[in-house]
């Protein structure tokens, strides 16, 4: 037997995944332990190893035995990090005359009337940031050579300073690096040994604040990540394991660790980023469609991602707190709201659910924490949703009488209305904020949601998922019986995916072939390479190349894939405008045929498909649930006059083929499932479910 | 029959997520089609939502100065066509016919429901180039309308039927510089306005009118709820706000005083402001259109109370403007000249405003921000990287000015007081990848920041050129000091110049010389903006706060003795503060203040 394992470190929890040979899934789930994360890791891998009653030695020696990424690794290590500003001390030597890139960043503000709050302070302090004498121009010629004396000065000072590490960001580095270069031989003559990150190599992208700031973050990451890396895998080798540990990164595939030690910045945010990769994966098995809209409702936020033709969407606009990453990240929205979400009046009289959560201290009122306010799941309580005896798979008490009472005193008094119309309206406004996320990212990305499925995961994507879905006129819902450890999932289900680019100007009208053509091979080169360093065989893997481009004077970029590796002659340029035509209509409604075409850069996606696990097929159990019914419990539902008897299923005697009719309630380990009037359920092959309205 | 709706705070929810979302998306197809660097980039524009008797519904969180009665531009629509058909959508850039000024081009569609107008939706951007005289968007010393030379669209319909008139579209191109872009621009905000009417139809279908005549009723006295509680807070007076405007372009040769009567009715949760006591329309381009003079109102009120507050006719109402035609703040009689209504003397009505609710006591308002002066936010030339095509635009670098407020120093990017803060900034390789120019710094300036318990942003310099070939620089702006609040000193004063980079001499230049001045590739212009003021007295400010900004370069270690009392070790010790010499020194001079308020 072999197993591949993934683990997802989170702020609670850490969550692991073994899958073996024939798809049989082994769930662990511990706490987390900073801020030595290895050791609840480890505690994790005892669990399971406990499961299977066999050693961790033997364990770890049949993952190795996996081929390819077997021991797969997500974690909120760098995000914590930033988070908490635990980061490195850091250096910067900018061109002269622009030391404040980081602090004036791309300006905007969310709200132009508040003005009661900080603006916030550079990533790197001013002090630390040094600019010296050198110019490349927009052409990526050399208009003023560089002043070495001041580099020289400028690392002086900040050997005084004791940074750890020093990061070179000049203007147009990534059109010409040759001072960037030279900066980095003085680094390691002044100041043998110490690390240092050049612009060009980190993030060679047009518009300095971006591209700074990624320097900035990746420098400040090298030091904790490589230490806590170099730590694991000490840790995994000594404990037996042979293989390679692969790192998710904010793309949603993974790279080697090695691969990640010179690109620290990718671990930031990938957590979330693999919720769509198991999004997409189980809406294709279970359903065969390679769009989706996936969702992740837990106890405090709401994640929502758009999944087209099977490509995972990527922003460069992501942002922690107020820096901005520059690099490519799963593009995620996310709002405040969740189970925890808090029901309020404001001064108008307006109900408003959210953004402000209880948490998981005090949590709801009926968690009998001392919380003193009406949530989302005290809501989900009295509306007969959610099991007092049988809370997160009967693992914790809940007092009902709480939820009653605090929901009596802050809502239904006020509104002079039912305790379950009161509960009823909170959970309406809740939902209504999450159709609202959905419908934003549904805009930014011009699709119409009527023709996806909506995926769910997370704990509580279930008890509102059908209302949300019929607000949005959607029909059909799949929602994962494992919710509640979504990312490590989707860990298992990731490729190897390395992202290489250069920017190269040219326009259309007057196209530099031989340039770009040759920033193509470059690029190329890099991914072939990032793949033989995964171990694979020649000629294996998958390159996909795009190109970032704009009409002229446009100010937006979009991402439009090539259909080869290069872009030879007239007939191959036409095509490639004429997709940028199309896709630019597909998301902007408009399009412009004929006008010529800024491009700006070159890209290309090196994938290693790896071998999925294979998903435990039950036998067909024919159409009859009444095998896992457990009881009857009252629930409301306002399309039936209020509250019903409803009858109550046990998740984990369902089985493949079983039709749950409305309305009903599912209870799973870490989740429960709602089944509104207008929806029906069948339980798929793999024990997920799949909900259509009628 | 009728059946009777009621709209509980539920529903209010619900509904109000609905107009939110459909703003929304016409928002995002206007920012991302849009072809000029100030919308996409900058987001100089808006989108908004009107019954169709002109009351304001929402309007997308966009720059202040397109925050004000909407319904202005609705009701110009209504009365010059009173028999409006679906399909039809006008365009509107008028001045005189309820917009802003003539740079910001509007879009009006009515939405139709059953054969019923029912709605009007408006998307507004403001464009590089309106066809003025000159090739800048906004002319300080146009005597009246035909000198600033702008098309001026009042209220014409530009589609029927769902297609362009293209007897409308080919003046707009005959005329305006940059015509591609311009009519990119135009497709953006059509775009825009027509996916509004799309979604207000799809709203119609599925709530049926009367609901939603029902919900606009709670929406709009929701509004008043939260900003008579807003308004309530103000002690009861009248309290008289002033704001100065140097003597400079366009300007009668003692400058231009504004004046601000707020009177507070905090029992009915209202304000009066009156503005009729100032001076006549200008024979320049710095007269507020009626919009403008009710955005800035507004932005000064807004500045000051719970940011929240929702922006619709509810809200508004509370505040009633009393203003007279003829007047320099008030509603101009044609032809005067409204070229820089959002700029300039708007920025002096925000402030006028502020100052007013500021003396209700100290905690209340804020310092003065700094209306926007830059030498470098518009340019025009030619660029020989592109067959020597004509460039002109506007764009948004350079940060400085915002003011300080109780509890929190000024925000850096600030820009002026019709943006707020709200544009985004432009990447220097963007600006240089895209016309000739090349920029030599942009920094924070020390020792410019009004000082006070809380500081106002500090001032930063710019350097620019044209690399190749002569070029266009104007400026706009405001000179002097702007004010510090309760103690607090006021912001530096704006300064530019000339370097001859042949020479390497420097030529000082006062700011009004430089307006339509064409600059040689060989002369670096540098511009250095004004700090914000300061809040309450810098002897009050915290010590370690003014080490910090010692530490970042931003303050001498003189000026935070001199200037806040506090006592600083060298640079090898970190700038450590003194901590018994501090309160020797602020006891010190506070003595020396209270003798020189005696005297």
């Amino acid at each position: 037997m072999s197993y591949r394992v993934a683990v997802d470190i989170g702020g609670t929890f850490t969550d692991l995944i073994s899958v073996d040979d024939e798809g049989n899934i082994t769930i662990a789930k511990t706490p987390s332990t900073p801020p030595t994360f290895a050791d609840g890791i480890f505690d994790g891998l005892d669990e399971i190893c406990q499961a299977y009653g066999i050693s961790l030695k033997d364990y770890l020696e049949q993952v190795s035995s996996f081929v390819g990424g077997a021991f797969i690794h997500g974690s909120t290590v760098a995000t914590n990090a930033l988070v908490e500003g635990k980061t490195a001390k850091v250096g910067l030597i900018c061109t002269k005359g622009f030391r404040d890139v980081l602090l004036f960043r791309e300006g905007g503000k969310d709200n132009p009337f508040k003005w009661r709050v900080d603006y916030p302070e550079p990533y790197v302090p001013r002090r630390l940031t040094f600019g010296v004498t050198e110019r490349i121009n927009a052409e990526g010629e050399v208009e003023v050579p560089l002043n070495e004396g001041e580099v020289r000065q400028a690392i002086s000072e900040l050997k005084e300073e004791n940074v750890e590490v020093i990061a070179v960001a000049l203007l147009f580095s990534f059109l010409n690096p040759v001072h960037e270069l030279r900066i980095g031989e003085i680094i390691k003559e002044e100041w043998p040994g110490l690390p240092f990150k050049l612009s060009h190599q980190v993030n060679p992208i047009i518009r300095e604040y971006r591209r700074t700031s990624s320097t900035v973050i990746d420098a400040s990451l090298y030091p904790i990540l490589s230490r806590y890396l170099a730590d694991l895998d000490d840790r995994l080798v000594k404990a037996g394991y042979k293989g390679s540990l692969s790192i998710v990164t904010a793309t949603g595939g993974f790279m080697s660790v090695r691969e990640v030690e010179e690109r620290p910045i990718y671990t930031v945010g990938s957590g979330p980023a693999t919720g769509p990769v198991a999004g997409l994966t189980l809406t294709k098995m279970e359903m065969g469609r390679d769009s989706c809209i996936v969702t992740d409702l837990g106890g405090t936020s709401f994640d929502v991602s758009i999944v087209t033709n099977g490509n995972i969407p990527r922003s460069r606009e992501t942002k922690i707190d107020s820096t901005m990453l520059g690099i490519a990240r799963v593009d995620t929205k996310s709002i405040g709201a969740g189970g925890g979400s808090i029901a309020w009046f404001d001064a108008g009289g307006m109900l408003r659910v959210g953004p402000q959560s209880s948490g998981a201290r005090p949590g709801p009122a009926c968690y009998m924490r001392g919380g003193k306010e009406a949530t989302v799941t005290d809501a989900n309580v009295i509306l007969g949703y959610l099991d007092p005896d049988y809370f997160l798979g009967g693992r914790m008490k809940i007092d009902p009488k709480l939820s009653e009472e605090v929901i009596k005193e802050k809502i239904a008094g006020p509104l002079n209305m039912s305790l379950l119309e009161a509960a009823s309206a909170i959970t309406t406004v809740l939902e209504h904020n999450m159709v609202a996320a959905i419908t934003e990212i549904v805009i930014w990305q011009g699709v119409d949601p009527r023709e996806y499925p909506l995926f769910v995961g997370g704990g509580a994507g279930g008890l509102h998922v059908a209302n949300i879905a019929k607000e949005l006129e959607m029909k059909e819902i799949l929602i994962s019986s494992i919710g509640g450890v979504l990312c490590a999932m989707g860990a298992q289900y990731s490729d190897a995916v390395g992202e290489f680019f250069k920017s190269y100007y040219t326009e259309t009208r007057s196209f530099d072939y031989e340039g770009v053509n040759k920033a193509l091979e470059e690029i190329e080169e890099q991914g072939r390479d990032f793949l033989s360093r995964i171990g694979t065989k020649p000629g294996a893997g998958r390159l996909d190349f795009y190109s970032n481009s704009r009409y002229s004077y446009q100010i937006w970029e979009i991402t439009v894939p090539l259909r080869g590796s290069r872009i030879r002659n007239e007939a191959e340029l036409a095509q490639f405008t004429n997709d940028f035509h199309d896709a630019h209509e597909r998301i902007f409604a408009v399009k412009e045929p004929g006008a010529s075409l800024e491009c700006l850069l070159w890209g290309v996606y090196s994938t290693l498909e790896t071998t999925k696990p294979k998903m435990v097929e039950q036998s067909y159990a024919g159409e009859d649930p009444s095998a896992a019914l457990i009881g009857k419990r009252k629930a409301y539902f306002k399309e039936l006059g209020g509250l019903v008897d409803t009858p109550l299923y046990k998740g984990d005697k369902l089985g493949y083929g079983n039709k749950i009719n409305a309305p009903a309630v599912i209870l799973e380990e870490t989740s429960t499932v709602v089944i509104s009037p207008g929806w029906s359920a069948t339980v798929t092959k793999s024990g997920n479910y799949l909900l259509e309205s009628k | 029959m009728k059946e009777e709706v009621k709209i509980g705070p539920l529903e209010l929810a619900v509904l109000s997520k609905k107009f939110e979302a459909i703003i929304g998306e016409m928002t995002n197809t206007v920012l991302r089609t849009a072809r000029s660097r100030i919308i996409s980039s900058a987001r100089d524009f808006s989108c908004r939502v009107t019954t169709s008797d002109a009351k304001m519904i929402c309007i997308a969180e966009s720059i202040p100065v397109h925050t004000g009665r909407g319904g202005l531009t609705t009701e110009a629509l209504n009365k010059l066509h009173p028999n409006l058909k679906e399909g039809d959508a006008y365009y509107n850039n008028s001045p005189y016919h309820g917009n802003t000024h003539h740079a910001d081009h509007t879009i009006m569609v009515p939405v139709f429901h059953n054969g019923e107008y029912v709605f009007c939706v408006h998307s507004l951007a403001h464009q590089a180039d309106t066809g003025n005289a000159i090739p800048v968007p906004y002319y300080i010393t146009a005597t009246d309308m035909y000198n600033e030379g702008a098309l001026d669209f009042p209220v014409v319909k530009i589609q029927e039927n769902y297609k362009d008139i293209d007897d409308i579209i080919r003046m707009g191109r005959m005329r305006i510089r940059n015509p591609q872009v311009w009519y990119g621009d135009y497709l953006a905000m059509l775009g825009g306005a027509r996916i509004g009417e799309r979604r207000l139809k799809e709203l119609c279908e599925k709530y049926g009118i009367d609901y939603l005549k029902a919900f606009l009723d709670e929406w709009q006295a929701y509004g008043k709820r939260r900003m008579s509680e807003e308004l309530s807070k103000f002690p009861k007076e009248t309290w008289v706000g002033e704001a100065f405007y140097e003597p400079g372009l366009g300007t009668p040769p003692e400058g231009i005083r504004l004046k601000v009567k707020l009177t507070t009715i905090p029992e009915e949760g209202r304000v009066i402001v009156d503005l009729t006591d100032n001076i006549d329309c200008q024979p320049c381009g710095l007269n507020l259109s009626e919009f403008t003079t009710g955005s800035a109102v507004l932005a000064g009120i807004f500045n000051c109370i719970d940011p929240e507050t929702p922006k619709n006719e509810g809200a508004i109402s509370c505040v009633e403007i009393k203003m007279r035609e003829n007047c320099i703040v008030g509603i101009p009689r044609f032809p005067a000249s409204c070229s820089c209504a959002t700029t300039s003397i708007f920025d002096l009505l925000v402030i006028a405003v502020q100052n007013a609710i500021t003396k209700m006591g100290k905690g209340y308002g804020m310092a003065e921000p700094v209306p926007i002066i830059n030498a470098h936010a518009i340019f025009a030339g030619i660029d020989p990287r592109r067959g020597n095509a004509p460039y002109v635009d506007s764009s948004v670098t350079g940060a400085f000015g915002g003011a300080a407020i109780p509890g929190h120093d000024g925000w850096m990017t600030f820009w002026c007081c019709g943006a707020s803060g709200v544009l985004r900034y432009e990447a220097i390789e963007m600006m240089e990848q895209t016309y000739p120019l090349h920029y030599e710094r942009d920094e924070v300036l020390p020792d410019t920041m009004g000082a006070g318990e809380w500081d106002g942003a500090p001032g930063c310099i710019m350097e620019v050129r044209d690399r190749f070939n002569p070029a266009f620089f104007p400026t706009l702006g405001v000179g002097g000091r702007f004010k510090g609040a309760w103690g607090g000193e006021d912001g530096s004063p704006p300064h530019s110049y000339v370097i001859d980079l042949r020479t390497g001499k420097k030529r000082e230049k006062p700011i009004a010389e430089m307006e339509g001045a064409t600059y040689q590739p060989y002369e670096l212009l540098g511009s250095l903006t004004q700090g914000g003021g300061g809040y309450g007295n810098p002897l009050d400010r915290d010590p370690e706060r003014v080490r910090h900004r010692v530490r970042e370069g931003w303050l001498s270690i003189e000026r935070a003795r001199d200037v806040y009392g506090v006592v600083l070790g060298s640079k090898s010790e970190q700038y450590a503060v003194d901590h018994e010499a501090t309160k020797k020194l602020r006891e010190e001079l506070r003595r020396k203040e209270e003798r020189e308020v005696k005297e």
